[in-house]
């Protein structure tokens, strides 16, 4: 049976301009999540939360997509902290923390 | 046999695993698409506002009044009765407009944060053919009860019984046999309710509340005398058995602003027929009174316009009117009604 790889491995690596474009937008994207989670902490109702958190899962999602395409274990490893946060966010875990992986995210790139 | 339907389930098996291992690759233009829909869902979901309601005119709601607070809902129902639908549905004119008001009062409070009590009053004031009756209606107590509390994927569910006292007038009414001064049923009556609700954010700057209600009212036996509000004449004296009311109303609220909503019921009765026993006396004629009547029922619509100064007060208004009956009356109303909720200590 053969093996089953994914589209970048042993493809050419990402030119410097595109390079440059992931990393612009991996920023962005820690950005966004860090604008929705503070809307998040601030709604009351239930529903504004759960608009924001549907945005920071989509920012999410670009944080994967950006370090994958770069392919740094080190943002894939902030990644990781910042997902899990943000699961305990919905079991009303402290925002803080979450706030802190984002921070440091931005710092990483 | 057995291999060729193994070879198109491992096929499918093994398309359906690909994703896991597979990433699609994303150029950083699609990721910058992503991230411009994000950040416009972002944009419109600061714009979403904490939805406030007066609660349409008909539907009653599954929202329970928090301890310590309370509510008072006035109404006033202006109504036209221009016509009857007979016993083939058919509308048939009334030769003299049977004109009501109804000014009707509901106050609510909180006891426990799993029982609310509520106290309806009402009184009605009737003309048809330039004469005019009127007075004090029944008199109702509620309390309830909630079956679930809201959640983003569950609706409040809230279960009422009703007890209707009759404090209106039936009998001994007028010989002229319009019964207008006829402001209650004569008996009591217990209503079963379940009522629910769940705001929707389809659209996230025009939320909506979705209400709907069933309920049952049991009627007690009421003995009458002379003319009274299901029939009779001159020396009526009989015992009536009326019958069991069936009710379904679905509401719907949609903001319009925080501030302006449309408002919309859709409301089913049916009453089983009304049937008595004893003598129903004579009319001024000397012909045999009736008493009761067969099953009749009544589908309405009530469009309303509210208006909420806040999340505690607000104002509506708007038209009732029957679209389909059967031995019932064919009417249009126009309702007002205000609605505060105040913290009582």
């Amino acid at each position: 049976m053969a093996d089953v790889h994914g589209p970048n491995e042993g493809a050419a690596p990402i030119s410097r301009h595109d390079k440059l474009l992931y990393e612009q937008e991996y920023r962005q994207g820690v950005d966004l999540f860090q604008r929705a989670l503070s809307e998040y902490s601030k709604a009351d109702e239930v529903h504004k939360k759960e608009a924001f958190h549907e945005v920071m899962d989509r920012a999410m999602q670009v944080l994967n997509e950006t370090a994958r395409e770069l392919k740094r274990s080190d943002l894939m490893e902030q990644n990781k902290k910042i997902a899990q946060s943000f699961e305990g966010l919905s079991n009303e875990a402290d925002p803080a923390k979450l706030a802190q992986n984002l921070k440091e995210a931005k710092k990483t790139v | 046999m057995m291999k060729r339907l193994l070879a198109p389930i491992l096929l499918c098996l093994l398309t359906a695993s690909l994703p896991a291992q597979y990433e699609e690759h994303k150029t950083p233009e699609q990721i910058e698409q992503e991230l411009e829909s994000a950040e416009a869902q972002f944009e419109r979901a600061k714009k979403m506002f904490n939805p406030w309601y007066t609660g349409p005119l008909q539907t009653p709601g599954a929202t329970m009044m928090a301890p310590g607070w309370g509510n008072i809902q006035p109404y006033l129902y202006v109504t036209d009765n221009y016509a009857r639908f007979n016993s083939h549905r058919h509308s048939q004119n009334l030769p003299s407009h049977l004109v009501s008001l109804n000014p009707t009062t509901t106050l609510q409070f909180g006891v426990t944060s799993s029982m609310d009590i509520s106290l309806g009053l009402q009184g009605f004031a009737n003309w048809q053919y330039h004469q005019h009756g009127g007075g004090l209606g029944d008199t109702n107590i509620s309390v309830g009860f909630p079956v679930c509390f809201q959640s983003l994927h569950v609706p409040a569910i809230r279960f009422v019984i009703k007890e209707i006292f009759p404090t209106g007038k039936f009998e001994h009414l007028n010989s002229d046999g319009l019964n207008l001064s006829a402001t209650g049923g004569g008996s009591y009556q217990t209503q079963f309710s379940l009522n629910m609700s769940k705001i929707m954010f389809w659209d996230y700057l025009h939320p909506m509340n979705f209400r709907l209600s069933f309920s049952y009212t049991l009627p007690t036996c009421v003995s009458v005398r002379g003319f009274n509000n299901y029939g009779g004449g001159f020396g009526t004296h009989a015992k009536v058995h009326p019958g069991n009311i069936f009710n379904a109303d679905m509401g719907l609220e949609v903001s319009l602003t925080q501030r302006w909503v449309f408002a919309t019921d859709l409301v089913y009765t049916a009453t089983n027929r009304t049937t008595y026993s004893g003598y129903a006396g004579v009319t001024a004629d000397g012909e045999p009174a009736s008493i009761g009547g067969g099953f009749n029922d009544n589908l309405s619509l009530a469009p309303a316009f509210e208006y909420n100064w806040n999340e505690n007060l607000g104002a509506l208004a708007g038209f009732w009117f029957s679209v389909y009956g059967r031995n019932s009356l064919n009417f249009l109303s126009g309702v007002i009604s205000l609605t505060w909720t105040f913290k009582v200590n």
